[in-house]
């Protein structure tokens, strides 16, 4: 209650403080008034019956009858209370009549009521006052207002019977009248007192009226109003206020109103857009799962449960790490977003609830709040289990395929081979029977030809299936490359081929097996020979290839290049060429040559890339590592000590 | 007159053998290694018949035999197909799927598509496919059964 009252509170006491400072001043300053003026006016009487005892004693002091004044004083004194004391002083200072007993007494000039006159400068020459008057307070507290009245030296003085003044003197005694101020002063207490209690009254009436306007006028509304938002902050937005009035309270709360019918509206409109991309996200087939900084499930949809079979109330508050099959996976995943704050594509391994291990792709992303703070990860996982699988099923097909694949190229070499052979047995043949030499040579050259690519392709055959020894030893491969092209040059000046070589300087020597890598140097620069010759230029354009030799930016690798500009390759065709048997020439290609080659590079851990298109020329690409093949090397070993 | 026989290979020995054999058994041998050479010769000697090779660079046998068959002055020379692929005619179409996937696989299917499409435009067929590898003398007693000596 306190609480809701504050505003009205402090209005109050405000205003409250400003009340009574106004009511007790304004009580004290006309108080004062007052008291001053029942003073004067008391002080304005005791001058008159001051003036007026003088004019009374004028005929006793004439005929100086002493007796006669001090019997009067005493009758006056005594009648009433009014008078505290009368004194008659004569012009020498000798009392000559009082109500105390100090008649005969010598007062000096000091004494009281001869000390203000005669510290006038005019006492002798006479007084330009006519009385003087003050208020003593005596020792028992009792206030007297006390009044001096000099007796002048009048004409009719100096000619009474009893005797002479002289002219000169002006003033020729004095009458002290002290009145009591008994009354006034209980009248200003009783006063004093009335004007405390209305005071009181008015700061009390006054207080309490503006404590219940200011409850009324502006408690009640701010209260309502508080209660309102109150009730808005507690996501009440349907609730309105109801305005009576015209005030600046209900142009408030018209405001209000509209802003809390707009709140409501943004809400629902906010409401129905979360409801929609939660519906996405709960009814993706993918895993979506969310995890809070310190790696415990927040959320778990639909296609999760589906996935990996728990029901999301038994993982949301478990660690994530539950759901890997290899937490390490996750280790890694957490360790890649902390650099990117995304991780695309990463395959891990899940676990169903039933131990089964499901293979996925997983997209982590950091969400963050509107600071930049971190507020947890997102994670959607595509379930590609059965992918794989087929996928394994496809390279195990893909597997006969190549063994069928091997048997009928295999076969269709043997058969154009055969068919030479068979041809030249037969020139052969007429030629012994005509005795025609030539002939016979013709034949016997054929079936020589025959004969000798039944070798290679046996020799390739046997290469591709047997277990090499490679020799590594430091060899300069630019000096390799060199003589190799110098071998090919002339036949490709005979074939109308420009072969050019570009050597770079500074190759160092490479780690490897010089026949090995001649041999597919060799392949490469006879394929590339092929191509030129399959290729049937236009106008203008002449049959090219280049071969180059460098070193990488960082000088690790070896880079051989091979680039014609021939017949090039189909992308079916790019797909297949390092398959074994595969050959795109049936009389000559035995379809190992490529994939010798790329047998070779891998050995020596080494690299062969192609880029071409139909028709438009193809590039070979040979990196080798100029240290050797660190990683294979244990390999190789390792096959020998097994072979032993 | 010797009967003229027109041999389109891309392998020159194949060309050289077949040549003899021929010259043998008294016909007039003419050598092409490619297809495009093939319809020049075509054109230039009006052969009796074409010992033509299914698969050979620029342009493959079928193609020169589909062009050769499309056109009027050449469409009645027969044509004995050589081929490597154990692709007869028969077995192509005996044979509707391969077992195998494999490189030749694309081949068969350019060979089976190729035979559809001639059966749809009601071309005539080659005379005969011989299959690699051939005896010579196989070949000339087919040449003889086709055109005679």
């Amino acid at each position: 209650m306190a609480e809701r009252s504050r505003i009205a509170w402090k209005l109050n006491i405000v205003f409250a403080t400003i009340i009574v400072v106004v009511v007790v001043v304004s009580g004290y300053l006309n108080n004062m008034a007052d008291n001053h003026y029942a003073l004067e006016s008391a002080r304005e009487v005791s001058k008159f019956n001051s003036q007026t005892i003088l004019t009374s004693l004028r005929d006793r002091m004439m005929t100086r009858d002493n007796a006669s004044i001090r019997e009067r004083i005493r009758n006056l004194t005594k009648e009433s209370s009014f008078y505290t004391d009368i004194q008659l002083v004569a012009h020498r200072g000798e009392v000559v009549a009082s109500r105390r007993g100090t008649v005969g007494d010598m007062l000096t000039q000091k004494a009281r009521p001869c000390r203000v006159c005669h510290s006038l400068p005019d006492v002798e020459t006479g007084l330009s006052i006519s009385s003087h008057d003050e208020v003593i307070v005596l020792r028992n507290g009792e206030r007297i207002v006390s009044v001096m009245t000099p007796i002048f030296n009048e004409p009719s003085c100096q000619t009474a019977a009893c005797h002479v003044h002289e002219e000169s003197t002006a003033v020729l005694g004095l009458l002290q009248v002290d009145s009591s101020l008994v009354k006034v002063d209980a009248l200003i207490s009783s006063r004093n007192l009335h004007t405390i209690l209305a005071v009181l009254l008015a700061v009390g009436l006054s207080t309490v009226a503006m404590f219940f306007l200011t409850s009324r006028l502006l408690g009640r509304p701010i209260q309502t109003l508080t209660n309102g938002v109150r009730k808005i902050a507690g996501n009440d937005f349907g609730f309105r206020f109801k305005i009576k009035l015209n005030d600046e309270f209900a142009s408030l709360a018209t405001s209000f109103n509209h802003m809390s019918s707009r709140i409501s509206t943004a809400l629902s409109e906010l409401r129905n857009t979360k409801d929609y991309l939660e519906g996405i996200i709960e009814n993706s087939a993918d895993i979506i799962i969310t995890v809070n900084p310190d790696g415990f499930i927040e959320t778990f949809n639909s296609g999760a449960e589906k996935s990996l079979g728990y029901q999301r109330e038994e993982v949301i508050g478990q660690r994530i790490e539950m759901l890997f099959a290899d937490p390490l996976e996750r280790e890694v995943a957490i360790r890649q977003l902390q650099h990117t704050d995304n991780v695309v594509n990463y395959e891990a391994h899940f676990l169903t609830k039933d131990g089964e291990v499901r293979h996925v792709i997983l997209t982590l992303s950091r969400l963050r709040d509107p600071d930049g703070q971190p507020i947890g990860t997102f994670g959607i996982s595509k379930d590609i289990t059965e992918e794989k699988r087929l996928q394994e099923q496809l390279i195990v097909s893909e597997r006969f395929a190549a063994i069928g694949q091997a048997f009928t190229g295999i076969q269709h070499g043997m058969k154009n081979m055969l068919n030479a052979l068979k041809g030249g047995a037969y020139m052969v043949k007429i030629g012994l029977a005509k005795n025609d030499l030539e002939m016979l040579q013709d034949g016997w050259a054929i079936v020589q030809e025959g004969i000798s690519s039944l070798t290679e392709m046996s020799s390739h055959l046997l290469n591709y299936v047997k277990e090499w020894r490679p020799e590594f030893k430091q060899v300069d491969v630019s000096n390799l490359v060199g003589g190799v092209t110098k071998i090919f040059k002339q036949m490709a000046i005979d074939k109308g081929v420009d072969l050019q070589t570009r050597i770079s300087d500074g190759v160092k020597p490479v780690l490897c097996d010089d026949k090995l890598i001649t041999s597919a140097v060799i392949d490469l620069l006879s394929n590339a020979l092929d191509a030129c010759l399959e290729k049937e230029y236009d106008k203008g354009e002449t049959p090219v290839i280049e071969v180059r030799v460098d070193t990488s930016t960082r000088g690790e690798f070896l880079l051989i290049e091979v680039q014609d500009n021939g017949c090039g390759m189909s992308e079916a065709i790019k797909a297949n060429i390092f398959t074994p048997f595969f050959s795109t020439k049936n009389k000559r290609g035995t379809g190992l040559g490529l994939a010798l080659t790329s047998r070779v590079i891998s050995v020596h851990g080494g690299a062969i890339r192609v880029e071409s298109a139909s028709n438009q020329g193809s590039k070979f690409f040979i990196s080798l590592p100029v240290s050797g093949p660190n990683q294979d090397k244990e390999d190789i070993d390792g096959e020998k000590s097994a072979d032993r | 007159m010797a009967k003229k026989v027109l041999i389109v290979d891309d392998d020159a020995n194949t060309v050289k053998f077949l040549s003899v054999a021929l010259t043998e058994n008294g016909y007039e041998a003419i050598g092409a290694f490619n297809g495009q050479e093939g319809l020049q010769k075509v054109e230039q000697e009006a052969p009796h018949l074409i010992l033509l090779d299914v698969m050979m660079p620029k342009k493959s046998g079928f193609v020169l035999f589909k062009e050769l068959r499309r056109d009027n002055r050449y469409k009645d020379i027969p044509v004995i197909m050589l081929t490597g692929v154990s692709a007869s005619l028969h077995e192509l179409e005996e044979k509707k799927k391969d077992t195998f996937e494999s490189p030749y696989a694309s081949m068969r299917d350019a060979l089976r598509k190729t035979i559809a499409e001639m059966r749809e435009e009601g071309d005539v067929r080659p005379q005969l496919f011989i299959e690699k590898p051939f005896d010579p003398e196989d070949v000339v007693k087919k040449v003889q059964e086709l055109i005679g000596d």
